[in-house]
Order: C-alpha cells, then sequence, then structure tokens
C-alpha cells in the first residue's frame, strides 16, 4: 500500500467499511508508518469532535415570524391572482390601449388605400389590357393601342401636374426694372 | 384549506400532532391534503435540524435562520411537488442547501466574507452542552472554533457533505440524494474533506 491508498482508505478505515483484507492491509501500513497512524487519530478525533458540536437551536420566535411570512406571502399571492384576470397575456389597461391602437391602424389603412390617386398606374394598365382585349377580335393594331393608352397616361400626368405649377413670372422682378 | 391560517399561530406550540407518531412522510401527505397542523408539526421538527445544518454551512445565525424561514416557506408553497419516492427529510434538506447555495453566492458577489460569529451571538441562542469544568469548556470552544472555520474554508461541494455527514448524521445513501451525486462520488468527496480539515488544522494537532 502507498501514500496514495492509504489516503483514499482512511473514512473508510475509521468508519469501519473496509474488507478484512483491506483492513489488514490498512493495519500494516499503520505499524510500519507511525505518522501515518498520528494522521488517522487526529482525523478520527476531529469527526468525534464535529459529532459533539452543540447543537445549534432556532430562536423562539421562529414559528410567530415564520407564520407572519406565510400570511404576508399568501396574501401576496391571492393579490397577484386578483392581477392575473389578463385578455391574451395583456393587463386590462394594456389591452384596451392595444385594441384602440389596432382600430386605428385598420382605419389609417382603409383610408390610404381608399385614394384612387394611389392607384392610378395600376388602373391605366387596367384599361390597357382591357382595351387589348376588346379590340383583339376587331384586328385593331396592338401597338397602336398601347400607344394610345400611354399617351392618355402621359397626359393625364400631365394634367395632374399641372396645378403643382406655380407661375412666378409675376413674382419676379429684375433688380434693374 | 381546513384549517384557518389565523389560528395556527395559537396552535404552533402545542401542536396536536406532536403528541402522536406520525412519519415525516405521513405528515406531508396530510398538508398536502390541506392540514396545515401537519405542516406546523413538520416545522417543529425540522426547524432546529435545519438552523445546525444551514449556521455550519454559512457561519451567521441570522442568515442561517433566514434561511430556514425562506425554506419553510417554499415547503408550504411548494407542498404539492413533493413525491412519495423520496424521503421528506431529504427533500427539505435539498430546499435548504439550494437556498443556502443560493445566499453564499449571492454573499460572493458582494464580496463579504463571514467567518463564525458564534462568540457573539450564541447567547442569544440555546446551547445543550454544558460542561462543569470552565478550562475544558473554554479549550472545546476554542478547537470546535478552529474546525468551524476551517469548515467554511473548505469548498462548497466538500462543506455541505462534511457537515451533512460529520455533524448532521446523515447516512451516506441520503447526502447522495440531497446533493444529487452518486454514493461513490459522496465518500470519496467526504474523504478528501476530511484530509483538507486536517492539513488545515495542523497547528491544532501540535498544540
Amino acid at each position: 500500500m502507498n501514500r496514495y491508498q492509504f489516503e483514499d482508505l482512511i473514512s473508510e478505515y475509521i468508519e469501519d467499511e473496509l474488507s478484512l483484507k483491506k483492513r489488514k492491509e490498512f493495519d500494516i501500513y499503520l505499524k510500519e508508518n507511525p505518522d501515518a497512524q498520528v494522521r488517522v487519530d487526529f482525523v478520527r478525533s476531529t469527526i468525534n469532535k464535529m459529532k459533539n458540536f452543540p447543537r445549534i437551536k432556532a430562536n423562539s420566535n421562529f414559528n410567530e415570524k415564520l407564520l407572519e411570512q406565510v400570511k404576508l406571502r399568501s396574501n401576496q399571492s391571492k393579490k397577484n391572482y386578483s392581477f392575473d384576470n389578463r385578455f391574451f397575456g395583456f393587463s386590462p389597461l394594456n389591452a384596451t390601449v392595444m385594441t384602440v391602437l389596432l382600430f386605428a391602424f385598420i382605419f389609417i389603412s382603409i383610408q390610404i388605400f381608399k385614394s384612387p390617386k394611389n392607384f392610378a398606374p395600376f388602373e391605366n394598365q387596367f384599361f390597357v389590357n382591357k382595351k387589348i382585349s376588346n379590340h383583339k377580335n376587331k384586328n385593331y393594331d396592338r401597338l397602336e393601342i398601347i400607344s394610345d393608352s400611354l399617351n392618355n397616361y402621359a397626359k393625364t400626368q400631365n394634367d395632374s401636374s399641372e396645378p403643382h405649377k406655380k407661375d412666378y413670372s409675376k413674382k419676379m422682378h429684375f433688380v434693374n426694372d | 384549506m381546513k384549517q384557518n391560517l389565523s389560528d395556527l399561530s395559537a396552535m404552533s406550540l402545542n401542536n396536536q400532532y406532536s403528541k402522536f407518531i406520525y412519519s415525516d412522510e405521513q405528515l406531508i401527505g396530510l398538508f398536502q391534503s390541506g392540514d396545515d397542523n401537519a405542516y406546523i408539526e413538520l416545522v417543529n421538527r425540522y426547524r432546529d435540524r435545519l438552523t445546525n445544518f444551514v449556521f455550519q454551512f454559512l457561519g451567521d445565525l441570522d442568515q442561517a435562520e433566514d434561511v430556514v424561514q425562506d425554506t419553510m416557506i417554499k415547503l408550504y408553497q411548494k407542498k404539492h411537488y413533493y413525491r412519495e419516492i423520496a424521503k421528506f427529510s431529504t427533500w427539505i434538506y435539498t430546499i435548504a442547501r439550494n437556498l443556502a447555495n443560493t445566499e453564499l453566492r449571492k454573499r460572493k458577489r458582494k464580496k463579504i466574507v463571514f467567518l463564525s460569529q458564534m462568540t457573539k451571538k450564541e447567547q442569544s441562542y440555546e446551547l445543550t452542552a454544558i460542561q462543569p469544568n470552565v478550562e475544558q469548556d473554554i479549550e472545546n470552544e476554542f478547537i470546535q472554533k478552529k474546525i468551524q472555520e476551517s469548515i467554511q474554508k473548505l469548498p462548497e461541494h466538500f462543506r455541505s457533505v462534511i457537515i451533512l455527514r460529520d455533524i448532521e448524521h446523515l447516512a451516506y445513501e441520503d447526502i447522495s440524494k440531497i446533493i444529487e451525486v452518486p454514493l461513490g462520488t459522496v465518500k470519496s468527496r467526504i474523504n478528501r474533506a476530511r484530509l483538507q480539515l486536517q492539513a488545515d488544522l495542523q497547528d491544532l494537532k501540535k498544540e
């Protein structure tokens, strides 16, 4: 038995958990090494001292304090429960705010998509397609129709952009005039 | 709940179950079915044991008592988490140990080192051993304090096993369940913890 094996087996030796064969080996090692015997005795006495430590007791008002705490916590949990009436994870106030915001978003979206100007390019394209389909049977020249439509579209664009043009001619004055 | 909490404080000292022999597992069963008297009996059975265990673990009586209070509150709130596959004692010790560990981690974060403050505060706590020989008493107290300081210096995984084994006198199997490591590891940790204590207490050996 070497020193490391000896150290590994100290607790089992003290608690009498070694097999007979191992115990004999351990005893032989102790006889050969008086220092090892001192170590074992010291560990054994430390264990005994720890076993005889005076027991610490809880304070005499432990139960009263505990029951106060239990009551307090159970009241808190009741309050939390009443606050737990939630709608899809939102508190009543947050749910109301979120609903108002949702309706506002829907209303604004409808207003935006209602505006005809936004659909003007699509509408023109729609009319082009419609014209093509209508005149196909009448053997119209397809390119002619498209160019007509594009011209119309350009015209409408010019018309619509005209009001935005401001006439600065009257407002312009040269310094020397 | 059969028993109103307000009635319990009056019953805390004279609990009906203390007169009868109920196992811990039977008591927790009664408590789970709504009998708060069983809770009081469990508290009475474990408050001192847990206070002693947590005190040895933390080295501070006030904190130890706070941790035991929290343990008992957890027992009250989480009673339905207990299943009878394990012993009640191992379950409650596990809760106490985890809370003590959390306390220890908080303390490390704050970088405050509490060593045993027993000398000042032990007057307010009852100590069972009363020795007639004063000198012997003082020497024992000195040795005890040295050992407690050495226990405080041990790493957490050594500290908990040595307290559970050598101070709380629990079986290896129970310790294995409380700290959730295999039996062999528990034995090896206890052995190494004892060797480390022995190395730390060299001065005591010379004296």
